[in-house]
This record gives structure tokens, C-alpha cells and sequence, in this order.
């Protein structure tokens, strides 16, 4: 008799037991699933901001974008980035042009691809085919062929480093620079377009 | 088939001809001074720095310059422009700087060259050798322009000229 009870009590427990935890698996199993799907968000005409503590981080231009939601990621077309460097009266800008565009919204980084420009007020203009803008660290990095031109002529090298704060640009290798009078006016006028 | 010491004097002549060049006229030579120093500057070197904010640029590592009229290399080199003007006037060269112009050779340890009025100003034990004679003293003054040189000494290092007997003047 008391095997009996004691075989009765046991299955009540194993069907209190899956009456219990099912619906705690099949959440999961929800939630798994989608994780697995992503969600896209597509946008025409974007005009990005991030703000910060010490205010506006970054902000961007971009005739079109797609926003993924599992990767943190925004891929843009026809980018254009405004770096500022300094604060209050001599507040400088910087702006980074280029075709393609990708922002890591955890990592803080915008990554620009194709036809890539860096134009400074002071008239300086870099080409290159990639460049990484670091809006945490406020640092411009590209590992390519760069072209910078500048009030002192024409100069060619292989990657680059831009402080955006410092206002200092290094060229890293191979650099030959061509002194010619008429570079100042071709920089002025490209930061005009 | 033998070739006639005639027509081989002929073929001679005309190669050496075409190769002769007539002596410019003084405006021929203004012309052609005129276009060297149009002619760009070429700057070469492992890595280039621009400060922004000090109007400054500084190429480093195995830096050479590059002028029809002269050649310079040095370990690194400053670059400064006027901020207002937007233009260069100086480029400074430091260490082992090694100077060849269409007349002279030189060395120092810093060499500060003045791009407008086409002058060589050379410091920290300059040595120049110029028409056979070897120069030393504590300043080397060089016109690129009138091909002069004036050799300047002071208390710790006075002038020392070396004349090579047989040196072209």
C-alpha cells in the first residue's frame, strides 16, 4: 500500500515537474528564433547624430541607409561625416566623404569606403580608397595609397593617421611631396564644392 | 661591301652636329633660369608629420629634395608656411645634411634653406668644397642663384680655407 502511494506521488511530481518547466522552454526556444532573424530598417536620406556626455559625437549625411538591429550596424550610400575638432570659439571642422559607408554603433567607428575624402578648413584635402573615423578616440586611420593636398604642393604616400583634435597628420611610408604654387588654390576650391 | 672613309666622315658629322648646341643669348639664358626656378621641388622621405595648428610639416627618414639646381639630403627636414599667406618660404635640414648644387658640394648639421631668395644658410660644422677649394668655418652662407659662397667664422671656429693646386675655378 504504501509502495502505491508513494508510485502515485511520484508521477504527480514528474507531471508538476513538465507542467512547470514547458512553458519555460518554449520561451526560450521563442526567443532563440528570433534572435536568429534580424530586422532591417531602410531609410532614404539620413542625417545621423550621436550624442554623448560632452554632447554631439558624431553626425552624418547619407542619400540612403539600411539599419540592421542584430549586427548594431548602419550601412550607408553617399556618405558624408562632419568631424569637429576643438571646443567653443576655435571649434574646427573636418569633413569624410566617400561612396559606401558602415557605422558600428557599439564601437563607435564609421568605416568609408570608395572615392574617400578628408577636407580640412585649413585647406588640406586627403584622398584615399578607405578611411576608419574613430568618434570615441576622434582619430581618422587609413591603410591605403593616400593623396594630400596642401599649401605646400602635392603629396603621395601610403597610409595615414589624422589626430582630429591635435590637428596633426602623419603620412606613414613612401612619401614624395611635389612643391608647386597652384596646389593652395586647388584645395581651396575643392573645399568650396 | 666596303664603306668609303668619305661617306663615314659624312655620317660622323651629322650625328656630332645635331648633337651641338649654339651658346644662349643672355635672354636664352634668363628664359631657361626663369623655368628652373619654376620647375617643381621634389620632396621625398619615409614619413611625413603636418601640425595643423603650428603651420608646420616635418618629413623624417632618409629625406631628399630635389631642385634642378641643387640637391639636398638630410635625416629630417621642417617645413614651415606663413599662415596668412599660405605660402612656404623655409625648409630647415637636420642632421648628416649633404648639399650638391651645379658648382659645389657641402655638408653640416643643420642647413636652413630659404626657397624665395634661393640661399643656403649652413651651420653646426659646415664644410663646403667649391671650385677646388675646401671651406670650413661656424656659418656657410650659399647663393644658389649668383653661385657665391661667403664662409663666416666666429670664436670657436674660424675660417679655414684649403686650396687644391689645380682646382676649377
Amino acid at each position: 500500500m504504501p509502495r502505491k502511494r508513494a508510485t502515485v506521488v511520484l508521477i504527480g511530481f514528474m507531471a508538476w515537474l513538465f507542467a512547470t518547466t514547458r512553458p519555460q522552454a518554449e520561451e526560450a526556444e521563442k526567443e532563440r528564433s528570433s534572435a536568429d532573424l534580424d530586422t532591417y530598417v531602410q531609410i532614404k536620406g539620413v542625417h545621423f547624430q550621436e550624442f554623448g556626455e560632452s554632447g554631439l559625437t558624431v553626425e552624418l549625411w547619407s542619400s540612403s541607409g539600411k539599419y540592421s538591429r542584430r549586427g548594431e550596424s548602419l550601412e550607408l550610400e553617399g556618405v558624408k561625416v562632419l568631424v569637429r575638432s576643438g571646443s567653443g570659439q576655435s571649434k574646427k571642422m573636418m569633413e569624410l566623404r566617400g561612396k559606401r559607408g558602415n557605422v558600428q554603433l557599439e564601437e563607435k567607428l564609421v568605416t568609408v569606403k570608395g572615392d574617400v575624402q578628408v577636407i580640412t578648413e585649413d585647406g588640406y584635402e586627403l584622398q584615399t580608397d578607405e578611411a576608419t573615423y574613430s568618434y570615441e578616440t576622434r582619430e581618422i586611420e587609413g591603410p591605403g595609397p593616400v593623396k594630400v593636398i596642401g599649401p605646400e604642393g602635392v603629396t603621395t604616400g601610403v597610409g595615414f593617421h589624422v589626430w582630429v583634435e591635435e590637428k596633426v597628420v602623419l603620412v606613414h611610408r613612401s612619401v614624395e611631396t611635389i612643391l608647386e604654387p597652384g596646389a593652395i588654390q586647388k584645395a581651396k576650391e575643392k573645399l568650396k564644392e | 661591301m666596303r664603306c668609303s672613309p668619305l661617306i663615314l666622315l659624312v655620317i660622323f658629322a651629322s650625328i656630332s652636329l645635331s648633337r651641338w648646341a649654339w651658346p644662349l643669348d643672355p635672354a636664352q639664358w634668363e628664359k631657361k633660369d626663369k623655368e628652373l626656378a619654376e620647375s617643381p621641388t621634389v620632396l621625398t622621405a619615409d614619413s611625413m608629420e603636418i601640425r595643423l595648428d603650428e603651420s608646420l610639416i616635418r618629413y623624417k627618414g632618409n629625406v631628399r629634395v630635389r631642385q634642378p639646381k641643387y640637391l639636398l639630403d638630410a635625416q629630417e627636414m621642417e617645413l614651415r608656411w606663413d599662415p596668412q599667406t599660405r605660402k612656404i618660404k623655409q625648409l630647415l635640414a637636420k642632421g648628416k645634411v649633404r648639399m650638391e648644387t651645379e658648382d659645389a658640394t657641402g655638408s653640416c648639421g643643420l642647413a636652413l634653406v630659404d626657397l624665395e631668395k634661393e640661399v643656403i644658410e649652413m651651420t653646426e660644422h659646415p664644410k663646403m668644397v667649391q671650385g677646388g677649394e675646401h671651406v670650413e668655418g661656424e656659418r656657410i652662407v650659399y647663393s644658389i642663384r649668383a653661385k657665391r659662397s661667403t664662409v663666416l667664422g666666429g670664436k670657436e671656429r674660424r675660417v679655414r680655407t684649403l686650396v687644391v693646386p689645380g682646382g676649377t675655378k
